[in-house]
């Protein structure tokens, strides 16, 4: 009954560049998208990773005219264009099937007045609606907002639908952005960290918010030309415990890795591509739950130094990240991370190796209790 | 068939009208009335905002009356609306002290989605599988796939689904059923919309 | 100092939605955070908030505050204190 599905094309746009190339280019010479922040929406000094937004419409000119689109929606059209262009998968056919990963969408536009973009699009549903419109998606889009683990769980459903044969392909499209909003509520949640986040180190102090649009396509057809791979588990849990602080014994996230692995407990897992935020609790919990599975020995490493914490688009980005790693046989080293500062012994990878790498692990926690792992191959 | 709804000050059971508030109440009130009707007992309730609230009353009241308590391990939960939370996030822009940028933590945390599911998972225990999605309007196939990817794909054997969509105090509605992988044929997934 | 106590026991309830709670029940000496009444993380963020709000204290660290939120008691008089000192700059 179940039809193969398989990851056919990754892309991704962010601070560190404007393709999955010059993304791997940058973090291959270990540069960061933090950068202090002089935008004053909170008193405290922090860093974030952010577009420079000239850059955006410049980029986003070969697709269409920037004034009439909200930041988001730029770099989310631009990207789907891009996919298309590369897939040449039809938006119109209803065996084509868009869902759209993100937290917050437009919430910045709440502090812009641009009198060609209403306030009604902060709405998610506005946001969805003008980027269908766009495209002339037959089918609606779908948006999967489930706190920091919407990336991940975008990519299981996509799975799902293939598999099933719901669709015949999927786009996945991961996007937030950092803005006023979001700033002032880390803040006030004392998460914010006032240098750059130093994932698993034992001088963190909290995590920095980032931005970017990344993009996953899966599909029935077996695309050769862009790399590919396969999910081959994956598994949500929920902690039932706090809405916004991680069990201390891991249970949700412990359980989430263990059951994404039940039936594959004899392949080597290569590297895990941890959630990483930088918090105190995040990261000792996230520690315990990967030993609690055995997990001690597998290189494992953060992202968020790189590219501070995405939000609803983190797990896609990581993901993309990590399937680029896959393809170039290379271990990416952990950005910020000097000395272990978590009880429990994990392998943090501290500098680029090249090695055969056929298989990864994804896990991330988010904010309601939620918890994702995903194993993903090589083809 | 197990399912709540609670809206316009009113709360059904599997189809019946178990109580009628005022509807020109606020919705403060009847959320308050409610709560201490159906002796909910859970203190965190006040804390949160009206849609995690609309959350917790309705899935409470649907496990009270049927006299069920929610498997833990084994039951998922799936969660949609076409608003999310955009009637809280309007609250917390509000709360942002425009003089030092402070605000308020605990309403910010309301701020996503699929908190409320959060807090439905908290209050019943529920640990399995769970998903939050955005659109326009309760889609009865797509609906019904996911539930049965939950049985058949996700090893869960039960299933709390819920339409939890609130555009303002006087136009919101939360819709929920409890679905068994042993009854699953008997439900129509015909969720209620506004 | 009771008036201080009394007004922060209002305070607490009203800003912590703390409905089921008499402000009689909540003793100077009782434990605010876990067993006494029963306070989490978010709740302490939120008195941080009210510290600065309500009697213009900052507060840099939040760790530094903890031993502070002891009971109505402490806070008090740390309440008490650190106006005493402003006004001794002044």
């Amino acid at each position: 009954m179940d039809t193969t599905s398989t990851i056919i094309y990754k892309n991704l746009i962010s601070p560190l560049g404007f393709s999955l190339n010059e993304n791997f280019k940058s973090i291959r010479s270990g540069k960061s998208g933090l950068k202090l922040d002089n935008r004053r929406f909170i008193e405290k000094s922090t860093y974030t990773s952010i577009f420079n937004d000239i850059d955006i419409d410049k980029w986003f000119l070969k697709y269409a005219n920037p004034t009439h689109f909200t930041k988001l929606e730029k770099l989310s059209i631009g990207l789907i264009q891009d996919i298309i262009e590369k897939t040449n998968i039809d938006p119109k056919s209803d065996k084509t099937l868009l869902i759209l990963s993100t937290t917050k969408g437009n919430i910045d536009i709440i502090d812009t007045k641009n009198s060609k973009i209403s306030q009604e699009r902060v709405l998610l549903s506005e946001f969805k609606a003008v980027i269908q419109k766009h495209f002339s998606f037959k089918t609606s889009p779908l948006i999967l907002s489930n706190a920091c683990i919407s990336g991940i769980q975008a990519l299981i459903l996509a799975d799902d639908f293939i598999k099933d044969k719901s669709y015949e392909n999927v786009i996945v499209i991961g996007a937030d952005l950092v803005s006023r909003f979001t700033m002032t509520g880390f803040s006030a949640l004392n998460a914010l960290s006032s240098e750059k986040c130093m994932p698993f180190d034992k001088s963190r102090m909290g995590l920095n918010l980032g931005e970017c649009c990344a993009g996953i396509v899966v599909s029935s057809k077996n695309d050769k030309k862009h790399g590919n791979a396969r999910i081959l588990a994956n598994a949500s849990t929920s902690d039932a415990h706090h809405t916004v602080a991680p069990s201390r014994e891991g249970e949700g996230l412990t359980n989430a890795i263990k059951k994404c692995l039940k039936n594959h407990i004899d392949i080597p897992i290569d590297f895990i591509s941890a959630h990483g935020t930088a918090t105190i609790y995040n990261d000792e919990m996230e520690a315990l739950s990967v030993c609690n599975n055995d997990l001690e020995n597998s290189p494992i490493f953060s992202l968020k130094a790189y590219y501070g914490h995405t939000l609803g688009a983190a797990g896609l980005l990581e993901i993309v990240i990590s399937l680029k790693a896959l393809d170039e046989n290379t271990l990416i080293p952990s950005l910020g991370f000097t000395s272990l500062g978590v009880s429990n012994k994990i392998n943090v990878i501290t500098k680029t190796q090249k090695k055969e790498v056929n298989t990864f692990l994804k896990i991330a926690s988010g904010f309601g209790g939620v918890n994702a792992a995903i194993l993903i191959q090589k083809t | 068939m197990k399912s709540c709804v609670i809206t316009n000050n009113m709360i059904k059971v599997n189809n019946q009208t178990i109580y009628s508030g005022n509807p020109s109440i606020n919705l403060d009130h009847f959320l308050l009335e409610a709560y201490q009707n159906y002796k909910v007992s859970y203190p965190k309730f006040h804390k949160m905002d009206f849609i995690s609230k609309l959350g917790i009353l309705t899935t409470s009241i649907l496990a009270k009356k049927n006299k069920i308590e929610f498997d833990s391990t084994n039951t998922g939960i799936i969660v949609c609306s076409k608003s999310g939370c955009h009637f809280t996030d309007k609250e917390y822009i509000d709360s942002i002290n425009p003089n030092n940028q402070t605000s308020n933590p605990a309403l910010f945390t309301y701020t996503l989605p699929s908190i409320a599911m959060g807090e439905i998972c908290i209050k019943h225990k529920i640990k399995g599988e769970n998903l939050y999605l955005l659109m326009d309007k309760p889609n009865k196939t797509l609906l019904s796939n996911l539930i049965n990817n939950m049985f058949n794909n996700k090893q869960m054997n039960h299933c709390i689904v819920g339409w939890l969509e609130m555009q303002s105090t006087k136009k919101y509605l939360s819709h929920f059923m409890l679905i068994s992988k042993s009854d699953i044929k008997e439900y129509d997934f015909n969720f209620l919309s506004i | 100092m009771e008036t201080l106590i009394n007004e922060l026991k209002e305070r607490i309830i009203d800003r912590l939605n703390l409905l089921e709670i008499d402000p009689n029940d909540i003793l100077p000496d009782d434990a605010l955070f876990n067993d006494g009444l029963g306070l989490d993380s978010i709740d302490a963020l939120e008195l941080v908030v009210m510290l600065e709000n309500d009697y213009g204290i900052k507060v840099g660290d939040v760790s530094v505050i903890q031993p502070h939120f002891k009971s109505l008691n402490t806070l008090a008089l740390f309440i008490k204190e650190s106006s005493e000192s402003k006004n001794a700059v002044a």
